[in-house]
């Protein structure tokens, strides 16, 4: 069974496909904002989330003839940004190694955390503490707006494990939440 | 402490706890909830802890930052930029397989120098640069009323340049972005 408005994409993507660039940019209107506000709570960083979205529609655009009908549209442009995210963290992460070891060498100042500083707030702070596939899952879902079937076959396992994700990731926020609380 | 049946229930209490359950299956959660204050608790927690999060999240951006991420996408399609030569690092797969192609281009190359020499045949003419075309500024508005025809051969030249170039292994990691093995 395919997934609500998934029949529409199909039919922007032929669009888009048969030379008709207005149906690729419906695509974009219809699912930048869900895509923004997932890549921003995975990254952190409002520009960055932008540049990331940015470059998954082009990406998506310039590939679109090897796109698949075994996935939606949605499903694919998610998988491809959740690539960029992880590629992202990857370089942020060597950056920050070298980062910390120049501060090392330095005084201690007062002011943000590093993890602070790249993480931003609290409740990024703890999305990004979560296991990788609790986070994806979570974000998916909750910034996504993603089934967990799309999750499911997103990430490569079954609908029901992104449901038990899904659920470890809300009891450990729900302690951590509570703990704020306290 | 939490029991084996609560365990074997996790996805059984998510769908519960999103409405999404039908009869038989939800008459028996609902009596295990009932009965159960783990699960009682995480039930309450699947609908309070996502709505919370949204609640803590920064506000959303207004009207002015969608058209201009809009535009900033069209404007890169406009200009033709093929995503392979992108500086970022989720993009470079194409690049890698064209770098790997040049030595053996480049011992091909020299061996027809080398034996043009030997045959005192005259040098082999090397063609020159096409031209890369300037960023244009066309405006979304521009972009989007563009002729069918044109977009037509927009398409297909981005095609060309990019899915013909690419190996079997690149189609490969496309299938994975739609299958979700890469991630």
């Amino acid at each position: 069974m395919e997934e609500p408005g998934t029949q529409n994409d199909w039919s922007l993507v032929r669009g888009t496909l048969a030379g008709r660039r207005q149906d690729f940019m419906a695509l974009v209107e219809k699912h930048q904002r869900p895509l923004q506000r997932f890549v921003e709570q995975r990254v952190g960083d409002r520009a960055a989330a932008d540049e990331i979205v940015q470059m998954t529609f082009v990406q998506a655009y310039t590939h679109l003839a090897g796109f698949r009908a075994e996935s939606s549209f949605k499903t694919w442009i998610f998988s491809v940004a959740l690539n960029l995210c992880r590629d992202r963290a990857r370089a942020e992460k060597r950056r920050a190694n070298v980062t910390a070891e120049e501060v090392l060498e330095k005084e201690p100042q007062a002011g943000p955390s590093l993890e602070e500083t790249v993480l931003g707030g609290t409740v990024e702070r703890r999305v990004a503490a979560l296991p990788d596939r609790q986070r994806s899952v979570l974000g998916l879902r909750i910034w996504g707006d993603l089934s967990f079937r799309e999750i499911g076959r997103m990430l490569g396992i079954s609908e029901n494990s992104a449901k038990v994700s899904y659920h470890h990731a809300i009891h450990r926020l729900r302690q951590w939440l509570g703990e704020e609380r306290a | 402490m939490i029991g084996l049946r609560c365990a074997r229930l996790r996805a059984a209490l998510v769908d519960f706890a999103d409405g999404n359950l039908e009869d038989p299956a939800r008459v028996s959660v609902e009596r295990h909830v009932s009965a159960c204050p783990d699960c009682a608790a995480t039930v309450l927690a699947l609908r309070e802890v996502p709505a919370e999060l949204g609640r803590r999240i920064r506000p959303e951006p207004d009207e002015r930052f969608w058209a201009a991420q809009r535009r900033g996408i069209a404007d890169t399609i406009g200009r033709g930029v093929r995503t392979d030569v992108v500086t970022h690092p989720a993009i470079r797969r194409p690049t890698v397989v064209f770098w790997r192609a040049v030595p053996a281009l480049a011992a091909a190359a020299l061996i027809a120098v080398l034996a043009g020499d030997w045959m005192s045949a005259p040098a082999p003419q090397i063609a020159a640069r096409p031209v890369v075309s300037g960023t244009s500024d066309e405006s979304l508005a521009a972009f989007v009323e563009e002729p069918a025809t044109v977009a037509s051969v927009d398409v297909a030249s981005l095609e060309d340049t990019t899915l013909a170039s690419m190996d079997e292994s690149f189609e490969d990691t496309l299938a994975g972005y739609s299958d979700g093995n890469l991630i």
